[in-house]
């Protein structure tokens, strides 16, 4: 049997000389909703982010393509691909509408500009999972952020600034040379994800406060000249029983681990009673709210 | 001048279009449909108007599609792409300009309807055959481009040309610079306008030169459908293009061609 006739006999052969990766259909969230205007809004969320990670870098660009049978191709050229690695696996954006959003298909298409646009990593969905979806605006921060140290205004300023990493692997803190705390946040999660979804917050932002008051409490003179410390010793002491950051400082000479250790789990335990986390979680788990409710 | 808004049928107005070219699908001279269709047009019953919409010249006389669209496309520009694909309105430009759009013996009647299936087993849209649709849709994509509005508007209005009716088919070739101006610069005689002519075949050949409709079908399949699996075509440019051409038999005379062209840094 001849190499083609193999092919045409064998319905799953691909020929994929350049070795793109094929987002399957089922790995791509595609949700419409209608914008102000008689526009549509749309939001794609790749499940299979961790692996398309490693091989779409900030040089390759991005196509987005709705596709209605019996019309032109509304091709939307969404620039360096350097957006969507930011959030995370997800593309947002407004087209026009005009039509019934259940017939809209999806295609999307990064490619490498450097190789004569060669295709990095597609994808296609014939219907959007959900037409009727309540999106927040294109550009504008998600409906609820619920990020409190974002939130929390410490001497005119923010106490904590989330940043994405360039490659996977947990999350960490950059606590020298900046001016205020970076948390560092795996780059499949992305900063928009990170700020909507307080169960992500509910494990990590309780144990940034912990890190951060230790890390002052224990080494003072290293971080004297940062200038978040001021900052930070103020929102801490407003934790504290006592109200004052000399709860954590301790006298002099005092290096009993396990009181600081005790008076940090304190503040801790103020910060989560203060940010309410259990409400934001019951909140984007409406399904575990009534499960808890019987 | 005899201005109006620009207006859409209504479902009864569609089925008296529908009658209409039915009717007089044959006619000694296309200025024989006007009476009729201006009557249709001013019945509030058949037509409303559409509101954001701007107005149009009944009076107006186009050389061609190009001079068509430039006139139209302005009044249905405030509704976006859902002023093209809107079937009423499709249907009023058709009455308006009946007898420039509307040949003496007038195509099958499907084609003067949007969103109308094939007949048959495997039934897809016949869009691309609604000549008024194609043209709007291209200067919608490529109002910037001359050479593409000139090379595929360029025949009357309501005509459409071999090769513009062959890329309207594919959604993505159609939405594509680069492919269109692939297509216009290897098939198009840019001079003298319509299909180059078949180059020569070698003395000698048992087998003849694809002519420029049977070559652009091989170019379809072969660049705008299996190239397109691993590039993003849509971003290409007509060179870029071009360098995929493969040297196949159908294609290899056609490319050599039109290679100055493309060395002469046009696209």
């Amino acid at each position: 049997m001849t190499a083609s006739a193999r092919l045409r006999q064998s319905g799953r052969t691909v020929i994929n000389f350049t070795e793109r990766f094929d987002i399957k259909p089922t790995a791509i969230h595609f949700e419409v909703g209608a914008a102000e205007g008689g526009g549509l809004r749309y939001r794609v969320r790749l499940r299979q982010w961790p692996q398309l990670a490693r091989r779409i870098t900030p040089r390759h660009v991005l196509t987005v393509q709705f596709e209605r049978i019996g019309e032109p191709v509304q091709r939307i050229d969404a620039g360096s691909a350097a957006a969507i690695i930011r959030k995370g696996g997800v593309i947002e954006g407004e087209i026009a509408g005009g039509f019934d959003p259940q017939t809209l298909g999806l295609r999307i298409v990064v490619s490498d500009p450097d190789r004569s646009y060669r295709i990095v990593a597609k994808g296609w969905k014939a219907r959007p999972d959900a037409a009727e979806a309540e999106l927040p605006e294109a550009g504008k921060p998600p409906r609820s952020t619920v990020n409190p140290l974002r939130d929390v205004k410490a001497d005119g300023g923010s106490l904590l600034f989330i940043a994405v990493a360039e490659t996977s692997g947990g999350w960490n803190l950059k606590l020298r040379g900046v001016d205020m705390p970076h948390l560092v946040i795996d780059p499949v999660i992305g900063q928009d994800e990170f700020e909507r979804d307080a169960r992500l917050q509910i494990m990590v932002l309780p144990e940034v406060v912990r890190r951060i008051v230790t890390e002052l409490a224990r080494n003072p003179d290293e971080y004297a000249g940062e200038p978040w410390v001021r900052a930070w010793k103020q929102f801490a002491g407003q934790l504290s029983p006592i109200g004052e950051w000399s709860y954590f400082a301790g006298d002099e000479g005092d290096d009993d681990l396990q009181v600081l250790e005790s008076r940090v789990d304190d503040a801790v335990a103020a910060f989560r009673s203060q940010c309410n986390f259990e409400a934001g979680f019951a909140d984007a788990n409406p399904a575990r709210r009534s499960g808890g409710d019987e | 001048m005899n201005i109006v808004p620009v207006m859409e049928a209504t479902d009864a107005g569609t089925e008296a279009f529908r009658a209409f070219i039915t009717e007089t699908h044959l006619v000694d001279d296309p200025k024989d449909r006007f009476e009729r269709a201006r009557a249709m047009l001013a019945d509030p019953l058949l037509f409303r108007v559409v509101p954001g919409a701007g107005s149009i010249d009944l009076d107006a006389r186009f050389d061609t599609a190009y001079d068509f669209v430039r006139h139209v496309a302005p009044a249905i520009d405030p509704l976006g792409q859902a002023g093209i694909r809107n079937k009423g309105i499709n249907i009023f430009l058709y009455l308006a300009y009946v007898d420039q759009v509307v040949k003496a013996k007038s195509r099958v009647a499907d084609s003067y309807f949007l969103d109308e299936r094939t007949k048959g087993g495997t039934s897809s849209l016949r869009n691309y055959r609604n000549s008024i649709y194609v043209h709007l849709s291209v200067y919608a994509l490529h109002r910037d481009s001359e050479l593409i509005c000139r090379t595929l508007l360029g025949s009357a209005p309501g005509e459409l040309n071999n090769a513009c009716e062959r890329v309207a088919q594919s959604s993505s070739i159609i939405s594509s610079k680069g492919a269109l101006e692939l297509v216009i610069l290897m098939f198009f005689d840019l001079e003298k306008g319509g299909n180059r002519r078949t180059p020569k075949t070698p003395k000698g050949s048992r087998v003849r030169n694809k002519n420029a409709n049977n070559a652009l079908k091989e170019l379809s399949a072969i660049v705008f459908t299996q190239c397109a699996r691993n590039y993003d075509i849509g971003r290409m440019s007509a060179r870029q293009m071009f360098d995929l051409v493969p040297p196949t038999r159908g294609l290899a005379p056609w490319k050599k061609l039109a290679e100055p062209l493309f060395r002469e840094d046009r696209p």
